[in-house]
């Protein structure tokens, strides 16, 4: 059996917040994302596994070295843990080089030091940069610098508190790709706590999805996204359309679900009615122009656009079908389309698109 | 001027200085770092001198140091001599006078440094005492130094104290400021006139430096990046 990493750790927080939470990881070198809004306690799962804080009642465990164990009055110190942390908004010491940030307190000799040193100085491209102060970078060269800092020491888990957010949009979406890159090389396994979607999409190879202290689902990222177990997740993961409704009819594998005046078709899975949630990705709806009476889809509706928001190279559109309906598309089928508020448009979703749980 | 007084005077205030960075560093990093639940109670201590009249001060350490006392006992068992009008004497009651200002910048200036450094230097495996020593102490060089300036400069001009448990002996406890307090009643006003003068500009001087290094512009390096 390969070994796991096992958190199982109960923290009371400030204010009601409390964490509750039952996580096994494999320890080999896959990525797992723990997503979830801010404040979810994704952070302190970090902190708890590096030894900055303490649970109140819990046990850490990696492979067979038990790192926190309240039961038996175990806590092995964050300096004793094989862990590299990556801070959020990376934690240079401002009054060290680059060099010396990089090899700060590295327990090896002198020439190991500079020979691994300068392996990472060309696998990071940070030639030149060796004796300037960290205040002097750029986010992404600081980035660099921190990842440099932190695998010098060839940790057994790394850990990266949400390491983007705190870079601009166009930096960050170059970041994301090439943080994996050089990462994945080191096969390390690693944890990524984000409360981005697509950064998680991008990052994760598993995902763990967090609510109010709890792993509230996890498993492969696409699962998670596009089946997720209950509306609460649906909510987390991105489902921007979660609509109440009755169910009216069952055959031939189909269900029919009633919502105000529309009708929706979903596939079978054996949810109990009546009432259910209905969920719909934004970016699983198809619009085009105008009344489009007939299509292999089998949910039409035909409505107005009364929102209208750009998010980066994409738009989000609220239609107004008798009920709200969310809808993600490109900027490029934005301006294709040439849609502007008050615009008809036919929205078309595919049965299989469309999740149902019981709602009661 | 009596360069005697001035002598002795920079001397005490020196030895001063450097005792309070040794004891006053470490009780510094114990109040700021370990979560006390009564911190504000040694806080409150710490500043006690800043409040007490020096009179108050120099009454109970004279107590405290005398023959008597079981300090002055083991102390005269050491030394064989004894420490009321004394210069070391003096030393002690001088250390307890400054103590706040010195710790008090140094708690300050500790608390100031950003946790996240301090947890970055842990997760790397360094020691508590190697991230005091390489991250905490050197980003807070600016309210050291301020604490060790201020605690001369207040050493310089204290009057109180060293009239209550040092006396007046020439040489051995006679100060700059006892010095200008006996010539005045003197009438020898040229004289307490220099000296005051001598003081004045020292004092305004450690001030002025105490005050460049701590502009925002000119510490050694930026905190925040």
């Amino acid at each position: 059996m390969a070994p796991e990493i096992l958190i199982n750790i109960k923290k009371r927080l400030s204010g009601d917040k409390k964490i509750s939470t039952m996580l096994i990881i494999p320890a080999d070198s896959s990525w797992t994302v723990i997503f979830g809004s801010s404040g979810a306690g994704k952070s302190t799962i970090l902190r708890t596994l590096a030894g900055l804080d303490r649970s109140d009642k819990g046990l850490i465990k990696f492979g067979g070295e038990t790192w926190e164990d309240t039961e038996n009055e175990i806590f092995i110190p964050p300096q004793e843990r094989p862990v590299g942390l990556l801070f959020q908004d990376f934690a240079l010491f401002p009054h060290m080089t680059v060099e010396n940030n990089i090899i700060y307190n590295l327990p090896v000799p002198k020439e190991e030091k500079l020979k691994r040193f300068r392996e990472l100085v060309s696998l990071f491209n940070l030639q030149g940069l060796e004796k300037r102060k960290p205040c002097s970078l750029s986010g992404g060269e600081k980035q660099k610098v921190a990842i440099a800092r932190t695998v010098i020491r060839m940790p057994k888990l790394l850990l990266l508190d949400e390491p983007l957010s705190s870079l601009d949009l166009p930096t960050r979406e170059i970041l994301q790709r090439e943080l994996k890159k050089i990462l994945k090389k080191l096969q390390i396994p690693t944890i990524f706590v984000t409360h981005d979607r697509t950064e998680a999409i991008i990052m994760g190879d598993r995902i763990a999805v967090m609510s109010d202290g709890k792993v509230v689902q996890m498993g492969e990222v696409n699962e998670v996204f596009t089946k997720p177990d209950d509306p609460s997740v649906a909510a987390i993961v991105g489902m921007e359309n979660v609509l109440i409704g009755d169910i009216v009819d069952r055959s031939e594998g189909l269900i029919d679900i009633k919502i105000g005046k529309s009708r929706f078709v979903a596939l079978d899975t054996g949810v109990m009615g009546p009432k259910v949630a209905v969920c719909v990705r934004a970016e699983e709806i198809i619009l085009e122009k105008g009344y489009v009476p007939e299509s292999s889809a089998r949910n039409r509706f035909f409505g107005r656009i009364i929102d209208i928001s750009l998010q980066g190279v994409t738009v989000k559109l609220t239609l107004d079908c008798g009920f709200p309906l969310v809808v993600l598309i490109t900027k490029r089928s934005f301006i294709d389309l040439s849609i502007q508020k008050g615009s008809k448009l036919s929205a078309s979703i595919k049965a299989q698109a469309i999740h149902v749980f019981q709602h009661d | 001027m009596n360069w005697e007084a001035i002598i002795l005077t920079a001397n005490l205030a020196s030895i001063v200085s450097a005792i309070l960075f040794l004891i006053g560093i470490p009780l510094a990093y114990w109040i700021s770092f370990s979560k006390l639940r009564f911190r504000f109670l040694v806080e409150a201590v710490v500043a006690l001198p800043l409040v007490l009249p020096p009179t108050v001060l120099g009454y109970y350490v004279l107590v405290a140091i005398s023959p008597n006392s079981f300090l002055g006992r083991v102390y005269t068992g050491l030394f064989g001599t004894t420490l009321p009008f004394s210069f070391q004497g003096l030393v002690i009651a001088s250390v307890l006078y400054s103590f706040p200002f010195a710790v008090q910048p140094f708690i300050t200036s500790f608390d100031s440094v950003d946790k996240r450094f301090i947890e970055a230097s842990w997760t790397l495996g360094a020691s508590k005492l190697k991230t005091f020593l390489t991250i905490i102490l050197p980003l807070s060089v600016p309210g050291v130094v301020t604490g060790l300036v201020l605690s001369f400069a207040h050493t310089l001009g204290e009057f109180g104290v060293v009239l209550m448990v040092g006396g007046n002996i020439p040489g051995v406890t006679r100060t700059v400021s006892i010095d200008i307090y006996d010539k005045v009643q003197a009438l020898n006003y040229q004289e307490a006139g220099q000296t005051s003068l001598f003081l004045l500009i020292v004092s305004f001087t450690v001030l002025s430096v105490v005050y460049l290094i701590n502009r925002k512009d000119l510490t050694l390096w930026h905190q925040k990046y």
